[in-house]
């Protein structure tokens, strides 16, 4: 009886003092979210499941409007011109701007075409590398993996 | 046996505490950016990965480092000596974590494939833009450089 007592303390001990010894796991970004990186991030999110749909022939050609992806995408754009960025100089020159607009153009290109087509969704995305070579390098390898390849 | 139940329970509950620390002593514990699985096992020193990248071009490893300057834009690079005369870049894998844009001075284990890479004109300035560096020091930057790297570190624990 004793013996079985004393091995279950001892473990319990182990197991504490096991605890102990643990880190804390950090959330994505320790320094906070800009609203223009979480909406980046959602958009990633949104293009991505699109592209799985175009790749996997699954879009509803005849029910766009309600393909709540798309639908999102149009939404959402029109926030990249007004969410506030990370980097507060990005807004000092209307460069920005500028390739918002040029990405906008292309998210309407895509979608209000019907007949929704390879070219017409990488022309989106390179939108997005041609602002990022810009302004943001660090995200174009994760944003590259959006392209869809021949 | 009465006593020593007693005795194992009060050992319980003290180690049971000391498990649960207070909110100021949180931020003492190392913290784990990207992979939460990953650990110190197998880590080697700057000067280790020195010694393994003079007959490699790359190896995939967790290494020791102190950390010499953060993106201060958005905490997606950092900078960390391998010795006294070797830095190395690292960045995270799919943009996907950041790491604490005070953390200059703190000492990073960082896990993931080093390289010798050469870095364009264009990262470089980048990084420079990045480390609120002067437009003079930016515009000077005229050729690619060698040097080392991680740029798809899957985790790092910062301590």
């Amino acid at each position: 009886m004793f013996n079985r007592i004393f091995l279950i303390s001892v473990l319990i001990l182990l197991n504490s003092c096991i605890e102990k010894d643990k880190k804390i796991v950090k959330q994505l970004n320790p320094n906070g979210d800009s609203e223009l990186a979480l909406l980046m991030r959602e958009l990633y999110d949104q293009t991505l499941i699109i592209k799985s749909e175009i790749v996997t022939s699954n879009i509803n050609f005849n029910n766009l409007e309600k393909f709540k992806y798309f639908d999102n995408l149009l939404k959402n754009r029109i926030y990249l011109d007004q969410a506030s960025p990370t980097d507060k100089s990005l807004k000092k020159t209307n460069i920005y701007s500028d390739f918002t607009k040029k990405y906008n153009y292309s998210v309407a290109k895509f979608i209000d075409n019907k007949n929704i087509s390879k070219e017409s969704y990488n022309n989106m995305i390179n939108e997005c590398i041609l602002c990022h070579n810009q302004f943001c390098l660090g995200a174009i390898k994760k944003i590259q993996t959006l392209r869809i390849n021949d | 046996m009465k006593n020593l139940i007693i005795i194992l329970t009060t050992i319980f509950s003290i180690s049971c505490a000391n498990t649960d620390l207070p909110n100021d002593k949180l931020s003492d514990l190392p913290q784990i950016y990207g992979d939460s699985t990953m650990n110190e096992k197998g880590k080697i020193s700057g000067l280790e990965l020195l010694n393994i990248l003079s007959v490699r071009d790359s190896a995939i490893v967790r290494v020791e480092a102190p950390i010499t300057s953060v993106c201060q834009k958005k905490g997606c690079w950092m900078y960390v000596d391998l010795d006294s005369n070797n830095e190395m870049l690292v960045r995270f894998k799919d943009y996907g974590f950041f790491v604490p844009m005070n953390s200059e001075g703190d000492t990073a284990i960082i896990q993931g494939l080093a390289k010798v890479d050469t870095l364009s004109i264009a990262w470089q300035k980048h990084l420079k833009e990045d480390a609120n560096a002067s437009q003079e020091e930016i515009e000077s930057i005229t050729s690619p450089k060698i040097i080392f790297s991680i740029n798809e570190a899957t985790a790092v624990i910062i301590k």
